[in-house]
C-alpha cells in the first residue's frame, strides 16, 4: 500500500511520497487531499498544524484512482501579473480524468518507447482539453512571462 | 536456425498494455495470445554503460499472464538501412530468450537517420535497392535473435510513386529475398487503400500468402483527409468483411492480434475490446485449417520505371528531415515537400511527442497550461519541436523538454522548482534511488492545486520544505533481480 508521510527533518517540513504517486496527477491529488484531510485543514497540506506532523497516511491506489474527484466547472480567481485567469474543466472531460489516470498512469510502459502505432496518441489532446482557459480573460499569466 | 515457426496455430489475442489488464483478468479465455512490445517496457537511461534497463519483475508479470507470448519489436524497424545499436539488439535478444516465442516480428519501415530519430515509422524506399536493404536488416535480426522473423506490412501516407514498386510487390520481394514470414497488418493495408495507394485485393494478390503467420487488425479515424492507423477502437465496417474473406486464404496463419493504443482504452472502454476479440474468435473458428503449406516462389512482375536515382539512405534522410521539421536540402526532399502526407506525419509526430511529455511530466505540463494557457503551452511545444528532434523513449523526451525549458528561462514563478521536482521523480523511477528536493516555499498547496487542474488562490508561503521521493512499484522489492537481468544482458 503506498504511503505518504509528513515529517519534520531538522528545520524543514518533509513530505515523503513514492515516485509512482508523484508521477500521476490522480494519485498525487488523492495523496495530497488525504494528507490535508488528516491534518485537519483541507485548504492546505502542510504547516498549519504542527502537532500532526509525523503522521503517515496510507491509501490504496485503486481507491484513489477510482474515487470520484469532482471538479465541477468553476471560476477561479487568482492575482496574476495582468488580468484574471478563469479555469474551467468541462464535466465530460473531468469525468474521464480518473479513468485516464487509472489506465495510463500505470508505470508499466510509461517511460518506454511508444507502442506500435502509425497514427495518433490522444493523450496530449485529452490533457489540453482538460484544462480549458477562458479566452475572454486574455492570455492567462502566472506572474508574467518573459 | 529455424526460419519457419515450429508451432501449431495459437489463436486470437491482443497487443499487451496495462490498459487492458482488467479485461485480461476478467476474461482470460479471450487471450490465446498476448503480443508483447518489448521496447515499451524499456527505460532508456543517460548512462552509456547501462543505456537501457528493464525490470525482471515486469517480465515475470507478463510471463504469468494468460496466452502464448509473441514478441513484436517497435524500436528499430527492419525496413531501413541503419543497424540497431548493439545494446538494443542485445536486450531484444535477452527478451526473446526469456519468453521463447515461436517467432518475433518487426516493421517494414524505418524510424532513424544517421543524425536523429524520427519518432514515427516511415515508409522505406520501395525499389530493388530498398528490397536489398530490408532483406539485409531482416537477416541481421534473424541472426541475432535466432528465432523465425516475420515482417509487418506498413502504412504510408505518401502518394504512390512511379519510380517505386507497388506496395504488394515490394513486400513480396522482401520476404522472398529474406526468406522470412509475413505479418499481414490488414488495417495498415486498409489505410493505404483508403488513402489512395494500392487496393487491398491487388496488394494481397502480390503476396506469398503462405508466408503469413500473423495478422494484425485495428481501428482508426480520419484526420485532415487521411485515414489514420490510430489503433483507436473498433475495426471499421468495410474491413470486417475483408478480414472474413482473407483469413481462409492464409494456410499458415497462427495468430490474429487486435491492436488498440493504450491511451484510447479509457475513451472507448474495455467492452469494445471484448467485443472485437469475441468477433475475431468467431472468425478464427470458421477458418480452414491447412497448416504445413510451404511457400512457393511468387511471380514478380513489375520493375520500377526508369533508373533508381534515390538510394534508400538518401530517401530516409530526406523524408526524415521533413517530418521532424527540418528544411529540405536536396532534390528528393524538395519533391517530398509537396506531399500532403508529409505534413500529416509531422503533425502526428507532434501529437506523439506532446503525449510523451504530458505522460512523463504531468505536473510541469499542467502547470504550464494553467499558467500560460493552452495556446501558450502549444506555442512553447511548437518551438521545442522545431529545435529538438524526437526521442524514441519517453524518459529521454522528458529530459530533452526539461533542458529546453531551463534554457528558455520562462518567468513563471516556481516553474523551475516544479521541473526540478518532476525530473527527480523521473530519475527515481529510473534508478530507484531516494531523492530529496528542497523548496523555499510550501510546495504542497501548489502541487495539489495543479493536480486538481487549477492554480492556487494565493502564492505559496515561504519556508523550509522538502519532498522525499521514494521508489515504488515494479522493481522496488527486486533490485537484485533487476541487476541480474542487466548482467545477463551484458549491460555493464
Amino acid at each position: 500500500m503506498p504511503k505518504a508521510a509528513i515529517t519534520r527533518k531538522g528545520g524543514a517540513v518533509r513530505l515523503t511520497v513514492s515516485a509512482r504517486v508523484a508521477n500521476d496527477l490522480g494519485l498525487l491529488q488523492g495523496a495530497l487531499k488525504n494528507i490535508a484531510d488528516r491534518l485537519g485543514h483541507t485548504a492546505c497540506a502542510t504547516g498549519c498544524d504542527i502537532f500532526h506532523i509525523g503522521q503517515e497516511v496510507e491509501f490504496g491506489i485503486n481507491d484513489v484512482a477510482l474515487n470520484p474527484q469532482p471538479l465541477p466547472p468553476r471560476a477561479l480567481t487568482f492575482i496574476p501579473a495582468r488580468g484574471t485567469i478563469t479555469v474551467t474543466i468541462p464535466d465530460k472531460v473531468n469525468n474521464n480524468i480518473d479513468l485516464l489516470n487509472k489506465a495510463i498512469g500505470n508505470v508499466l510502459g510509461k517511460l518506454g518507447c511508444e507502442a506500435c502505432c502509425s497514427g495518433f496518441d490522444i493523450l496530449f489532446r485529452t490533457e489540453i482539453n482538460t484544462v480549458a482557459l477562458d479566452e475572454k480573460a486574455g492570455v492567462a499569466r502566472f506572474g508574467g512571462v518573459a | 536456425m529455424a526460419v519457419w515457426p515450429d508451432t501449431l496455430a495459437l489463436g486470437i489475442g491482443a497487443t499487451y498494455s496495462g490498459a487492458i489488464d482488467p479485461l485480461i483478468e476478467r476474461h482470460p479465455e479471450l487471450f490465446d495470445v498476448l503480443e508483447i512490445e518489448p521496447q515499451t517496457l524499456w527505460i532508456k537511461t543517460a548512462d552509456p554503460q547501462r543505456p537501457f534497463r528493464v525490470q525482471k519483475q515486469v517480465l515475470e508479470y507478463l510471463a504469468g499472464l494468460p496466452g502464448h507470448k509473441i514478441i513484436h519489436s517497435v524500436g528499430r524497424p527492419i525496413g531501413g538501412t541503419l543497424a540497431p545499436e548493439v545494446a538494443e539488439l542485445d536486450l531484444l535478444k535477452a527478451t526473446v530468450e526469456y519468453f521463447q516465442p515461436p517467432w518475433a516480428s518487426d516493421h517494414l519501415s524505418f524510424n532513424h537517420t544517421e543524425e536523429f530519430a524520427t519518432g514515427f515509422f516511415l515508409p522505406p524506399r520501395q525499389t530493388l535497392a530498398g528490397v536489398e536493404a530490408a532483406s539485409r536488416a531482416i537477416r541481421r535480426l534473424h541472426a541475432a535473435l535466432k528465432v523465425p522473423i516475420s515482417v509487418e506490412t506498413g502504412v504510408s501516407y505518401l502518394r504512390p510513386r512511379a519510380d517505386e514498386l507497388p506496395d504488394g510487390e515490394f513486400v513480396g520481394r522482401v520476404v522472398e529475398m529474406a526468406n522470412c514470414g509475413l505479418l499481414l497488418d490488414l488495417h495498415n493495408v486498409y489505410c493505404n487503400d483508403v488513402n489512395g495507394r494500392q487496393p487491398i485485393e491487388e496488394f494481397l494478390a502480390q503476396l506469398p500468402l503462405e508466408r503469413v503467420w500473423e495478422v494484425h487488425v485495428a481501428g482508426g479515424f480520419t484526420l485532415d483527409g487521411f485515414y489514420l492507423d490510430a489503433h483507436s477502437g473498433s475495426i471499421p465496417e468495410p474491413l470486417l468483411q475483408i478480414i472474413e474473406e482473407t483469413i481462409p486464404r492464409l494456410p499458415n496463419v497462427k495468430a490474429i492480434v487486435f491492436e488498440i493504443f493504450p491511451s484510447f482504452v479509457p475513451h472507448v472502454g474495455l467492452d469494445l475490446v471484448k467485443d472485437q476479440l469475441e468477433w475475431l474468435h468467431s472468425v478464427w473458428q470458421r477458418r480452414k485449417v491447412s497448416e504445413g503449406v510451404r511457400p512457393s516462389p511468387i511471380t514478380l512482375r513489375s520493375e520500377p520505371a526508369g533508373p533508381d536515382l534515390v538510394p534508400p539512405a538518401m530517401w530516409e534522410r530526406a523524408l526524415g528531415r521533413l517530418v521532424v521539421g527540418k528544411a529540405a536540402d536536396d532534390e528528393i526532399g524538395r519533391e517530398l515537400l509537396q506531399e500532403p502526407g508529409v505534413q500529416v506525419v509531422e503533425r502526428l509526430i507532434h501529437e506523439f511527442r506532446g503525449s510523451m511529455i504530458v505522460r512523463v511530466l504531468p505536473v510541469t505540463s499542467r502547470f504550464l497550461m494553467l499558467a500560460l494557457g493552452t495556446e501558450g503551452f502549444r506555442t512553447i511545444l511548437a518551438d521545442y519541436w522545431s529545435k529538438c528532434t524526437p526521442q524514441m523513449y519517453a524518459s529521454m523526451e522528458a529530459h530533452s523538454f526539461a533542458r529546453y525549458l531551463a534554457a528558455l528561462g520562462l518567468r513563471v514563478p516556481h516553474l523551475a522548482k516544479i521541473v526540478e521536482f518532476e525530473q527527480a521523480v523521473l530519475a527515481t523511477q529510473i534508478d530507484e534511488q531516494i531523492r530529496i528536493v528542497k523548496f523555499d516555499f510550501e510546495p504542497l498547496p501548489l502541487l495539489r492545486a495543479i493536480s486538481e487542474g487549477r492554480l492556487p488562490k494565493e502564492p505559496p508561503q515561504t519556508g523550509d520544505f522538502e519532498i522525499e521521493i521514494t521508489p515504488d512499484g515494479f522493481g522496488n522489492e527486486a533490485r537484485s533481480e533487476v541487476d541480474e537481468l542487466w548482467l545477463a544482458s551484458n549491460f555493464h
